[in-house]
């Protein structure tokens, strides 16, 4: 199958914005690996994650953690260690085959697991696409109702609440189709000039709320150690969690912040960014995605909920909107427009291109068109937005194990004897060991969630060694079964 | 670099040096919360209007 397209939806990042620097453009070595000549320096890729990974979403993340009654030891060094497994898991799984191999992923599954299967891995993406869409949709909408002063949904909250909300999420969404689907090359730009200011901004929220708290509590802060007092009792206070909320330890910190993008490093998404890396360790520049958004933003944006909460305890509702424009006035307001514009853009272009895939004789324009559509109705529903923490975790769950397929079939399949890239290898157009893996390893990982066995934050990393296992042991047996049968039947041979 | 370039440049940093300022100021309480925001807002506009002239693609020589 040779869909242009495919290049650039599967280095899809869900929490991020597209960039247009790294990836080139559609269909350049889509089914070749990436020549010498075209391999890029490290700072593209400092440049690069250090800016996509402040999003909108980080928005919400930031006081749900607060929402989840997490303390402040726990957040911090939650969030430190949880970033360097992150950025460890990149630099130890994705980036060494990236660089080998210098295939995007969707070329590399195909080879692995055949193009049905393929089709399915992107159908899934495409569907998890679109409710972190409408996240973003619900982000971006509540800046809308600072100026509008419609009734927003709370914390709780799973249904839309008021007229001027639905009305609210359905305009912001349709506006983001209507560019999506004429291409997001624009966006892609502006995202690309916007970063820095809004990191910047995202900075600002942080020192902000914390002066703006400082005066609420009538605190004074001489030293460290003041200030990490001050962080316990008035920031990052733990006990039990909101309502509603899942209650969140150090644990729960680290294997959110380390798996919240694992369709990127152990799924392995982000091959199709590292395949044009010179050198290896270029992996560490996810480093300053990970530290900037995935630490500092988080931080910040909890930050400006506990003051929320310490203005008025019953005030629990998590709405980025107010929040920003309290703290920064309307540059806070156009921040979350912006940060929710601009990641929401190249996700509903990528879910588009996905369900593309499935029917290829509809246009791009019109496919897109429809899935921003169905997005800016998902965005109505506050429940994916509220609920995030858990929508992030199930997400990396849905992709790991086909990043564990790759992972096995690179580097330990060979070891043993068995050969990679099967499906190519016997013109499969579905590779049963990679099917088979993925689905069972998804039931198994559900039931020991469901049944209380392990926390839907921890479940990936048993699932992933799991995955590793069914994998080897259905290669092993289909291989073995398909040799004797060939030898068997010589007329078979391909 | 020509001096639309040029010009444009100098205001993108220091549209993005007031951005990362104000807060300090405001955590020092040298400014409040009124200045904050105006000066915000006018860094934000100065930024998005200075930073596409600077890293405008240039148009191919025939």
């Amino acid at each position: 199958m040779t869909n242009p397209d495919f290049a650039s939806f599967d280095s899809g990042k869900s929490l991020q914005s597209h960039s247009a620097e790294i990836v080139p453009a559609d269909g350049e070595f889509e089914r070749e690996p990436v020549p010498q000549g075209r391999l890029l320096r490290f700072r593209n890729f400092i440049g690069q994650y250090a800016g996509e990974h402040c999003a909108g979403t980080e928005l919400m993340i930031g006081p749900l953690f607060v929402a989840a009654g997490v303390g402040a030891f726990d957040v911090l060094f939650g969030l430190l260690l949880g970033n360097l497994l992150a950025v460890l898991s990149w630099m130890l799984l994705t980036v060494p085959i990236a660089v080998r191999a210098r295939l995007t992923l969707y070329y590399q599954l195909e080879k692995i697991c055949g193009k049905h299967l393929v089709m399915v891995y992107n159908l899934a993406n495409g569907v998890a696409f679109c409710f972190l869409a409408g996240a973003m949709v619900t982000v971006s909408a509540t800046a809308v109702g600072v100026w509008f002063g419609f009734p927003m949904p709370g914390l709780n909250d799973w249904m839309p609440n008021s007229f001027g909300w639905v009305l609210a999420s359905l305009v912001v969404g349709s506006v983001i189709a209507i560019v999506a689907a004429c291409g997001y090359q624009f966006v892609a730009r502006f995202a690309n000039l916007a970063a820095p200011w809004m990191v910047l901004i995202f900075l600002g929220f942080g020192l902000i709320g914390l002066r703006d708290l400082i005066s609420l509590s009538g605190s004074e802060i001489r030293s460290a150690g003041e200030l990490w007092t001050f962080a316990n009792e008035f920031i990052w206070r733990g006990g039990d969690p909101l309502p509603g909320q899942v209650k969140f330890t150090f644990w729960h910190v680290l294997f959110f912040a380390w798996f919240c993008n694992m369709a990127m490093h152990v799924g392995m998404s982000d091959l199709t960014v590292f395949r044009f890396a010179r050198k290896q360790w270029y992996g560490v520049a996810t480093a300053a995605g990970m530290y900037v958004g995935h630490f500092m933003a988080w931080l910040a944006a909890s930050i400006l909920y506990a003051l929320q909460l310490a203005k008025d305890p019953a005030n629990t509702d998590v709405l980025p909107g107010p929040m920003a424009y309290q703290a920064a006035g309307v540059a806070g307001l156009i921040c979350v427009i912006v940060a929710g514009w601009t990641t929401a853009n190249p996700t509903i272009y990528r879910a588009g291109l996905a369900f593309q895939a499935v029917i290829p004789k509809c246009s791009r324009f019109k496919v897109t068109l429809a899935t921003g559509m169905l997005v800016a109705v998902i965005g109505m529903f506050p429940a994916i937005a509220m609920q995030l923490l858990g929508f992030v975790a199930l997400y990396g769950l849905l992709l790991m194990p086909m990043g564990a397929v790759v992972f096995t079939d690179f580097w330990i399949l060979p070891r043993l004897g068995l050969r990679s890239y099967y499906a190519e290898h016997r013109k499969l157009s579905l590779s049963w060991p990679a099917a088979l893996t993925w689905g069972i390893t998804l039931v198994i990982c559900v039931w020991l969630f469901l049944s209380g066995r392990v926390g839907l934050f921890f479940v990936s990393l048993p699932g992933w060694f799991l995955a590793v296992l069914l994998y080897i042991a259905f290669s092993r047996w289909f291989q073995t079964k398909e040799s004797v049968t060939t030898i068997n039947h010589p007329s078979t041979l391909p | 670099m020509n001096r639309i370039t040029l010009i444009s440049a100098v205001v993108a940093c220091l549209a993005l040096l007031l951005v990362l300022l104000l807060p300090l100021l405001y955590l020092s309480e040298q400014i409040n919360s009124q200045q904050l925001h105006q000066w915000l807002l006018i860094a934000t506009i100065g930024w998005f209007i200075a930073v596409p002239f600077w890293f405008r693609t240039p148009k191919a020589k025939i």
